[in-house]
Formats: C-alpha cells, sequence, structure tokens
C-alpha cells in the first residue's frame, strides 16, 4: 500500500513549497476532513498535487503531517471573506483569485477548482477535467452537466444564451463552479477578476478565456449539484447572477459588438443521452403565468421606461392569452433581455428596482418552457432554437446599445 | 387742487424710483455674485468629474456607492460629486449675493423677502427629496408586491407614494411657517383618518374576508413553493 502524506500549510506564502503538477481549489466553506479524505486518494497517482482550500485568518488548524510520502499537500490559505453572506453556494472572486494565485506560486501545470458543495471533490472527475487540458491543449475546461428540462432554469434562460450570443461560444454553463484552467491561462483569468470592477461582481471563466483567445473545452460531468435556495426569493436571485451577467456585458462591450455568430467549444467525456421525454411530474405553471399577468397589469408603468413599444404590446397580447396557449416566443423573450440589459447600463431605473421588475417577465418564460415540455416538445432542441434566436437577435442590441434613443421600434 | 395732486403723484413716483433705484446695485451685486459662483462652481465641477473619471472613482467604490446609484439611477457617483460642487458653489453665490443685497438696502420689504428666502430654498429641498423618497419607496413597494402576488399591489404603491407627498408637503409648509397650526392640525387628522379607517375597515367590516383572503394566500403559496421546489430549480 502506497504511502500517504498529507501535510497541512496555513498562511499566504508559499515561495519556497515544491512544485505541484496539479493544483486543486476549493471555493468556500469546506469540510476539512472529508478534504484530507479525498486528497489522499491522490497519493498514488504519480502525479503531485496541491489541494487548497480557504480558510479565516486566525482560524487554520496547525500543520498536520501523515505519512513520509511528498504526492499531496493540503494548503489553507487564510482569506479575509469565504464565502457570501446571501448566497454560499456562489464563489466569491477575492476567494478565486486567492487560489490562482496560490496555483501560480506553486507552479502548477494546471488548476482544477471545484464548486464549494464537494461533489464533484473526485479523483475521477477532477481526471475527466484535467483531460481536455493535458491531451488537447485547452485553456479552460467547463462542464457539460446531465440536467432535466426544469434544472437550472436561469441558466436555460438568460445566463447560455447570451454568453453564445454576445462571445460567439456555445458554452452550456457559463456560470460553472466546477472547471479546470491550464498553467498559461492562470495569470489571465486571476488578472481578469483582480480588477475593482471584476472583483465585486461573479467569475465567468469561459467569457474571460473568450475575450483572451483561450482555446476553451467542455467535458460531461457525472455531477450533480443542489443548491439551498431557501430563504431566497427571485428578484435576490435575479440580483444575485443576472445583475453581474449585465455588469459584465458592460464591461466588455467593446469586445462582443465585434463579434458575429457562434461555434462550439470540442467536448470530452461519455455524453448522456438527452432525456427528451417529459418528466413524470412537472411544476404547476399556473401560477407562473399569473404571477407575470399581475406583473403585466401593475408594472406598465416602469417596463416601459425599459422595453420598447413594440415589446410591451407583445406583452400586452402574451398576457391575454389563455393557459393552454400561453408561449413566450423566443425573439419576444431575446428582446426583453437584451432591454433589461441596456437598461442596466444606462441606469434607467435603480438596479435593484430593474432586476425586481424582470422576476415576473421571467417567470412568464418558466412558465411557457413549462407547458411546452409538458405538451411533449423536446426542451433540448427547444434550447437550441432559444439559443440560436438570441444569436439571431444579437443585432437589435447592438443597435440599441449604441443608439438607445435613437432605435427604440 | 388738480397741480397739488399731481405735484403729490410726482413726488410720490420719484420716490418709488428713488427706491428702487437704490435696489438696483444690491440686485446687480446679487446677480452678479450668483453668476459668479454658479460659474466657478461649473468649472470646478468639469475638473472634478474628470480628475474622477480618470481616476476611476466609480469603480474604486464599487459596491459602497450602490445605496447612492440605487435613489438616484441615472447619476454615477462622479457625477453625483460634481452636481455637489457644482450646488455648492451656487448656495455660497446666494448666500453672498443676498448679503450684498442686504447691506446695500435699506428697504424693510427687501430685508424681510431676503430673511425668506433661504426658507424658500429649504422648503424647495423638502419638496425635491420627498418627491424622490415617494418615487422611489413607491416603485420598490410596486415591485415587492406584485413579487408577493399581491392583487392589490398598484394601491399599495399609491398609498405610500401620496402618503409621503403629503407629509412633505406638511414638512415644507411647516418650514415656511404657512399656517403652522392648520397644517401640523390637518396633517394628523388626515393620518390619524386614514389609519383608523384601515384599521376600522380591516378589524370590523372586512375580518372575515382577510382572514380567508390571508389563510388561502399562504397556503397557497406554501404548496406551491414546496412544489416547485421538488421538480424546478432556477439555478
Amino acid at each position: 500500500m502506497a504511502k500517504v502524506e498529507v501535510e497541512e500549510e496555513t498562511g499566504g506564502s508559499s515561495q519556497s513549497a515544491p512544485q505541484a503538477e496539479l493544483v486543486v481549489g476549493l471555493p468556500g466553506v469546506v469540510n476539512v476532513e472529508r478534504v484530507r479524505a479525498v486528497a489522499a486518494q491522490w497519493s498514488g497517482v504519480g502525479h503531485r498535487v496541491a489541494v487548497v482550500y480557504p480558510c479565516v485568518p486566525g482560524m487554520s488548524e496547525a500543520p498536520e503531517t501523515l505519512g513520509d510520502g511528498a504526492g499531496v499537500r493540503v494548503v489553507a490559505k487564510e482569506i479575509a471573506a469565504i464565502a457570501s453572506a446571501t448566497a454560499p453556494w456562489l464563489g466569491l472572486p477575492a476567494v478565486y483569485a486567492a487560489l490562482l494565485a496560490e496555483a501560480e506560486s506553486l507552479g502548477a501545470g494546471a488548476c482544477v477548482i471545484l464548486n464549494p458543495d464537494l461533489a464533484a471533490f473526485t479523483p475521477a472527475v477532477v481526471d475527466a477535467l484535467m483531460r481536455p487540458i493535458r491531451e488537447s491543449q485547452c485553456d479552460l475546461a467547463m462542464p457539460l452537466y446531465r440536467a432535466g428540462p426544469f434544472d437550472g432554469l436561469l441558466n436555460q434562460a438568460i445566463l447560455a444564451p447570451v454568453t453564445r450570443a454576445l462571445f460567439g461560444k456555445r458554452i452550456r454553463y457559463p456560470l460553472a463552479q466546477d472547471f479546470a484552467v491550464s498553467a498559461g491561462f492562470l495569470p489571465g483569468l486571476r488578472q481578469s477578476i483582480s480588477t475593482p470592477a471584476a472583483g465585486q461582481g461573479l467569475l465567468w471563466p469561459a467569457t474571460e478565456a473568450v475575450i483572451r483567445e483561450k482555446k476553451v473545452c467542455q467535458v460531461y460531468l457525472p455531477v450533480h449539484h443542489e443548491y439551498p435556495m431557501a430563504g431566497m426569493d427571485l428578484p435576490a436571485l435575479l440580483q444575485q447572477i443576472v445583475a453581474p451577467l449585465f455588469a459584465d456585458m458592460d464591461r466588455h462591450a467593446s469586445l462582443w459588438q465585434r463579434v458575429r455568430g457562434s461555434h462550439s467549444p470540442t467536448e470530452s467525456g461519455a455524453e448522456p443521452m438527452p432525456d427528451e421525454a417529459p418528466p413524470a411530474t412537472s411544476p404547476d405553471p399556473r401560477p407562473m403565468v399569473e404571477a407575470f399577468q399581475l406583473g403585466q397589469r401593475n408594472l406598465q408603468e416602469l417596463w416601459s421606461l425599459v422595453l420598447t413599444p413594440v415589446t410591451l404590446l407583445e406583452l400586452k397580447k402574451l398576457s391575454r392569452q389563455p393557459l393552454e396557449s400561453f408561449r413566450m416566443p423566443d425573439e419576444l423573450w431575446s428582446h426583453v433581455v437584451y432591454d433589461f440589459g441596456l437598461a442596466y447600463r444606462l441606469r434607467t431605473l435603480s438596479r435593484g428596482h430593474l432586476l425586481g421588475a424582470m422576476a415576473p417577465l421571467y417567470l412568464g418564460w418558466v412558465g411557457s418552457r413549462v407547458l411546452e415540455v409538458e405538451s411533449g416538445v423536446p426542451w433540448v432542441s427547444r434550447q437550441e432554437q432559444l439559443e440560436r434566436a438570441f444569436e439571431q437577435n444579437k443585432p437589435y442590441l447592438v443597435q440599441r446599445w449604441r443608439w438607445p434613443d435613437r432605435f427604440n421600434p | 387742487m388738480w397741480n397739488q395732486v399731481g405735484h403729490t403723484l410726482s413726488n410720490s413716483m420719484a420716490q418709488a424710483m428713488g427706491r428702487f433705484a437704490s435696489l438696483l446695485p444690491g440686485i446687480l451685486a446679487f446677480l452678479l455674485a450668483v453668476i459668479l459662483f454658479s460659474l466657478i462652481g461649473g468649472l470646478l465641477a468639469w475638473v472634478v468629474r474628470r480628475i474622477l473619471i480618470s481616476l476611476r472613482f466609480d469603480e474604486r467604490l464599487g459596491r459602497g456607492t450602490e445605496a447612492v446609484t440605487e435613489w438616484s439611477p441615472h447619476q454615477t457617483p462622479a457625477g453625483l460629486a460634481a452636481r455637489l460642487v457644482f450646488w455648492t458653489f451656487v448656495v455660497i453665490g446666494i448666500t453672498v449675493g443676498v448679503d450684498a443685497f442686504g447691506a446695500s438696502s435699506q428697504s424693510e420689504i427687501a430685508v424681510g423677502l431676503l430673511e425668506y428666502l433661504p426658507k424658500l430654498i429649504g422648503a424647495g429641498v423638502i419638496l425635491l427629496v420627498g418627491n424622490i423618497v415617494a418615487r422611489f419607496l413607491s416603485r420598490g413597494v410596486l415591485i415587492g408586491a406584485v413579487n408577493m402576488n399581491l392583487q392589490y399591489a398598484r394601491l399599495l404603491s399609491l398609498g405610500v407614494k401620496w402618503m409621503v407627498l403629503a407629509l412633505t408637503t406638511a414638512m415644507a409648509l411647516d418650514h415656511l411657517r404657512i399656517g403652522e397650526k392648520i397644517v401640523d392640525l390637518a396633517f394628523g387628522i388626515l393620518f390619524g383618518g386614514i389609519v383608523l379607517s384601515l384599521a376600522l375597515s380591516v378589524g370590523l367590516g372586512s375580518r372575515d374576508l382577510v382572514s380567508r383572503s390571508i389563510e388561502r394566500e399562504a397556503s397557497r403559496a406554501t404548496a406551491a413553493s414546496a412544489h416547485e421546489e421538488e421538480t424546478l430549480r432556477h439555478f
């Protein structure tokens, strides 16, 4: 049986530490015992691995050495704030920056960052994420999860279509918390979250890779993350996730306006069969459609500050549809998202109010998607149609972005 | 007799013209002070804005300024700082102008008006701030109520807006010392009346209706959210 050494270091500097070929970063609050137990599994892989996790200054444990080998190191990196108080399942940019900096200082050949829930913290998943970096010379490996039609709806409705349309890469999960970074892309990614503006948002690794013209790959991962949403209402969720996307859109406006079309990154791993059949149980679309209709009746004054007259008219027509035929057209939804992104930039409304006013529209889209899936429409191809619609309507966004007053159809 | 009337009129006319003429240097001094300080304020505001933009002030302040920009969404922190500089100089200009006017004028009416001017400015500021607060709060209540699926969201929002506006108007009138007691009394009666009527209507008139409505909403929300959490994930 191979001997295992798990060294534990604390503190910031690790300049004198030996090089690690692979650094596994775990942002957020983690179970240290579990980290040690899983880290021990890398002892026989033949290359040096360092597992880095953040801890509050002064709370780190004393250095501990188990065994006498030198394969696996467990490093506790002291960081002032480890996790967001409102959304602990979203990694903080400062934590990512610290983990990436540690990986750089250890001279890592690659760095794998995993979700704080540790669902992906197994040698097999880490290896799967690492493979495209090692074998295909990718700079960034993003995950592809097996998801159902009602999983990650914000991702389906806004994040993935907007990222694809703006940056021309078909990244299925642009805000994924599991990803691998090559040594060549480590400094760039760390710098991207070191600016004051980026440091307050979220980390969009795929966007940063595309902007820096790095090679992006996607890997199928047999992982499922559960995010505890209890106590968080929808406007707060939009504020947490969509507001940073709009902020990023504003930050990179000069870049995405030049991008045309899109293409798929290289995919690897065992592709699961897409489950196109309607699920056995689906949510009731009625409350969502009613929330949309209530918004239509009451938020006209605010929506008219954000949306164009044609979009408002389309929404009015949609609100009069009976439940059975309630379907939000892709073009309409793309215009809504683009207009809200523009309003975020122009500060047409206060930003807290803006995302709150978007919530009924998003629920309308969710209701429409639920009804489509229930009626047997294959949702994977439906999602592809939606993303294509965002891409086709990008000229609308570009024109609105450049001439918000003159171009107001 | 007509000669005497004409003489008296021409005398009073001459006196009035003389008084007006004696005010002219003061008025000119006032206008000059206001214009001069406004120009200096405008120039300094421009310089401050340029410096703050070059220092990436908005980005550096980041989340600390979200609260400011929430209340004034069209303004960036740098823009607000520049505006603050400009309006500070305008107020200084008005103060200097008023002093110059007061020093050159002996008229009691003019002195009285001058003393009243700061109150007018104060009342204007109260009304402006009240209007911004009313709009912000009414929008917040409207959005919050819609997202809580309250059918009477607009009514709530309008109620909040007019309550804040009524309060602001009462404060402005009080500041101007116009009908002090009447305004206090009217405002007390209005607010007290609203609260009492709401309490009576909920407590007596529609107690059963309200309790049934709350129960229905609560049970529907609980059942819907439980079912939703099982089958639907936003992120």
